[in-house]
């Protein structure tokens, strides 16, 4: 995956938007997109890059870790994958129309 | 405005499974193949299909490539083209030893041959008994035939274009295909990508349904590009749903919630399945379980604020049971309804799953549509494959596992067939004057527009006029309202306006884009389907109902023909459904009946 170097605060975003958003399963794209919008910018820098390394690994890893069927092993990134979860399980990823559009809260 | 041209022999469009086999193809021929894709090839929607690959290996049981086409001949409700269906049938072998060699790890027996399981409608010996046809890699096969697929077009040097968005087909004087227009997202820059060969394998566009299974990516774009460009989109009328997802998130709930004892409720608390299925209940075949909490909201008794769903429950369940034999299903239900089923029912609604319309092709994967004279022509330079494409193999309803059997086939004989066409010509035919005119046009609207839609308003009239007006149980002036609905939708998808101007990852940009596409996959499947008076397969109307002259209201008299929809005037025409297998007699009209 192509990854700029130069690229703007706001255009990293954008980019992390759309990985958050375009995955393989939509369980996935429906708990990154909303994490992304509500949780992340709370995150601490070092706890962001991380999610920004997880939203660049395959669903077929990341979902057993967020669904509890697997435990992640990486203690680096096991804090990260808690707070996932937690958040899945708070929030409900969920049932509201918006789930229709990738990334409602940014729309002009 | 200068805009650069990159030439290749071969452009795929779509890196899931379909448009990764067809790469191998031309990429191992020699070719300069180009892929273009929204995503990283091994994050394509085919990770989700999980069941397998229908094989008639005869590794579990004895089995047999002709019977394999029985059961999917009745499985499209005989819509389906029995040419296209023998090739299928019996390719899958090859497919799925091709695979094998590409290192694919398939589940093995104790003797090391390939391990076959069971799954829904795959019976021996013309529908007699259940026989195991299913090739899987655990619950991961979709994932592991990518990863296999990837890493041999690595090898064969395929060039992979990762994160961008295809435009627009490139068509010259004659008709013939040169080329597409792409966007990359990374810098905003457009570009042509000229080419001998442009194939199609963009996969489906579930998301014109306000519950859907699909992932975000699956906006039909190659479905856009295709009817923008005039060539028209087959049977898209039939759509499969599945009973149970949950509402609003479209995540799906597994038929064995109701195995172990799950029961639908509607917002009298009535376990209403007793009234349409008194002896099923709530384990009825998945159409009709559907059809019932169609009927259930529509008739006001479904629940919360909207009255547009209805419950799950399984609170009766112990605990300990729900835990141990459905596994997950508490994760899910409280990830995506936000309710604990073990003290909350699940909201669920019936939910599109799979396309079995798209691009018309035959079986060597060419595009095909009535030329002048209405002869089934092919479009020079033009392929197609997967679910993006109508072979047509899946008809009115598809066969469990044969859509990633679909891909594999067709993917390979889409690409074989552009191999030889592009060894065939000596050179590329010249790109018309200003072949990006038209896609940069279309940026231009978008960028420039004031006072206008956003794509999240767009995107909820298209999804809620889909979902109210042609679900999976329609009535006749639900669809007639539908029609009129969406092409007023349509005029809001005309002005779409973002905020956004930047040229560097404007993902707004790109959501527009999509949004272009998927009202071209909604206006299309609307108007067939409204235009469609009978019920078969996954099209079921209240107004052609089941009848000693009409079994399950089908009627091969007037309706055994696949629509084609035209963009220009919104046209619908009729092609016969081919009926005359390569080899083998034609596989007779019969009921379909489980």
């Amino acid at each position: 995956m192509r990854n700029g170097a130069a690229l703007t605060e706001g255009a990293v975003i954008s980019r992390l938007r759309w990985r958050c958003t375009r995955r393989a399963m939509l369980e996935m794209d429906l708990l990154l997109g909303r994490f992304l919008e509500e949780e992340f910018p709370a995150l601490s820098l070092e706890e962001q890059k991380i999610f920004m390394e997880l939203a660049d690994r395959e669903d077929a890893q990341l979902w057993p870790w967020v669904s509890g069927k697997e435990e992640c092993a990486d203690i680096r990134l096991f804090p990260v994958i808690q707070r996932l979860r937690r958040y899945g399980e708070k929030r409900g990823a969920r049932a509201d129309p918006a789930s229709v559009s990738p990334s409602p809260a940014r729309q002009p | 405005m200068n805009i650069p041209v990159f030439k290749f022999d071969a452009v795929i469009v779509g890196a899931g499974g379909s448009g990764l086999r067809s790469a191998i193809q031309l990429s191992e021929a020699g070719l300069k193949t180009a892929v273009l894709s929204k995503v990283f090839p091994t994050r394509s929607h085919t990770v989700a299909a999980q069941g397998g690959v229908a094989a008639s290996l005869g590794n579990s049981d004895a089995d047999h490539w002709h019977w394999h086409m029985y059961d999917t001949v009745k499985g499209s409700d005989w819509l389906g083209d029995q040419d296209a269906i023998e090739y299928m049938c019996r390719k899958a072998v090859e497919a799925v030893v091709d695979l094998e060699h590409y290192g694919m790890p398939f589940d093995r027996t104790e003797n090391g041959k390939i391990y076959q399981r069971p799954f829904g409608g795959h019976m021996s010996n013309f529908g007699e008994k259940p026989v195991r046809r299913s090739c899987a890699a655990a619950d991961r096969t979709g994932h592991a035939m990518l990863h296999a697929m990837y890493q041999r077009n690595v090898k064969a040097n395929t060039q992979f274009f990762v994160e961008w968005m295809a435009l627009d087909l490139i068509r010259d004087s004659e008709g013939v295909v040169v080329g597409v227009t792409a966007l990359e997202m990374e810098t905003g820059q457009v570009v042509i990508f000229h080419s001998r060969a442009v194939i199609f394998a963009t996969g489906g566009s579930g998301r014109i349904f306000a519950s859907s299974t699909n992932a975000f990516i699956n906006t039909g774009d190659g479905l856009g590009m295709a009817a923008r460009a005039g060539i028209p989109l087959e049977d898209m009328e039939f759509w499969q749903f599945h009973p149970t997802g949950v509402a609003g998130a479209g995540v799906l709930i597994t038929e064995g919630v109701r195995g172990e004892g799950g029961v639908l409720r509607n917002s009298d608390h009535e376990r209403f399945m007793e009234r349409y299925a008194p002896n099923a209940k709530d384990l009825a075949s998945r159409d009709v379980v559907s059809r019932a909490m169609t009927t259930e909201i529509k008739e006001g008794r479904g629940c919360g604020p909207n009255k547009d769903y209805v419950l799950l429950d399984i609170t009766h369940l112990e605990p300990a049971t729900i835990m141990k034999r459905l596994p997950g299903i508490r994760e899910i239900s409280m990830q995506f309804a936000g309710v604990d089923p073990i003290k909350e029912p699940i909201p669920v609604v019936p939910t599109c799953h799979y396309q079995m319309g798209g691009i018309p092709t035959n079986y060597a994967g060419h595009v095909v549509a009535p030329d002048a004279s209405g002869r089934q022509a092919i479009i020079p330079g033009f392929y197609a494959a997967g679910e993006c494409a109508c072979a047509s193999v899946h008809g009115a309803n598809r066969l469990g596992t044969n859509s990633l059997l679909d891909l594999l086939v067709f993917g390979k004989s889409a690409g074989d067939s552009a191999v030889a066409d592009v060894k065939a010509e000596a050179a590329h035919r010249d790109l018309p004057a200003n072949a990006a005119d038209y896609s940069l046009a279309r940026l231009n609207a978008i960028n420039t527009q004031k006072d206008g839609v956003s794509v999240f308003e767009a995107r909820q009239a298209i999804a809620r006029t889909m979902q109210d007006h042609a679900g999976v149980f329609r009535f006749a002036d639900l669809l007639k309202k539908g029609v009129t609905q969406i092409l007023e939708v349509e005029k809001q998808v005309r002005r779409l306006e973002i905020k956004d101007k930047s040229q560097i990852w404007n993902t707004a940009r790109v959501e527009a884009l999509e949004t272009e596409n998927l009202i071209e996959v909604a206006k299309a499947s609307m108007i067939s389907a409204e235009a469609r008076k009978e019920s078969r397969g996954a099209h079921v109307r209240d107004d052609a109902p089941d009848t000693p002259e009409f079994p399950n209201g089908r009627n091969d008299k007037e309706w055994l023909k696949h629509t084609l929809w035209y963009r220009e005037g919104n046209r619908i025409a009729y092609k016969p459904v081919q009926m005359t297998p390569l080899t083998v007699d034609t596989i007779a009209l019969k009921t379909r009946s489980y």
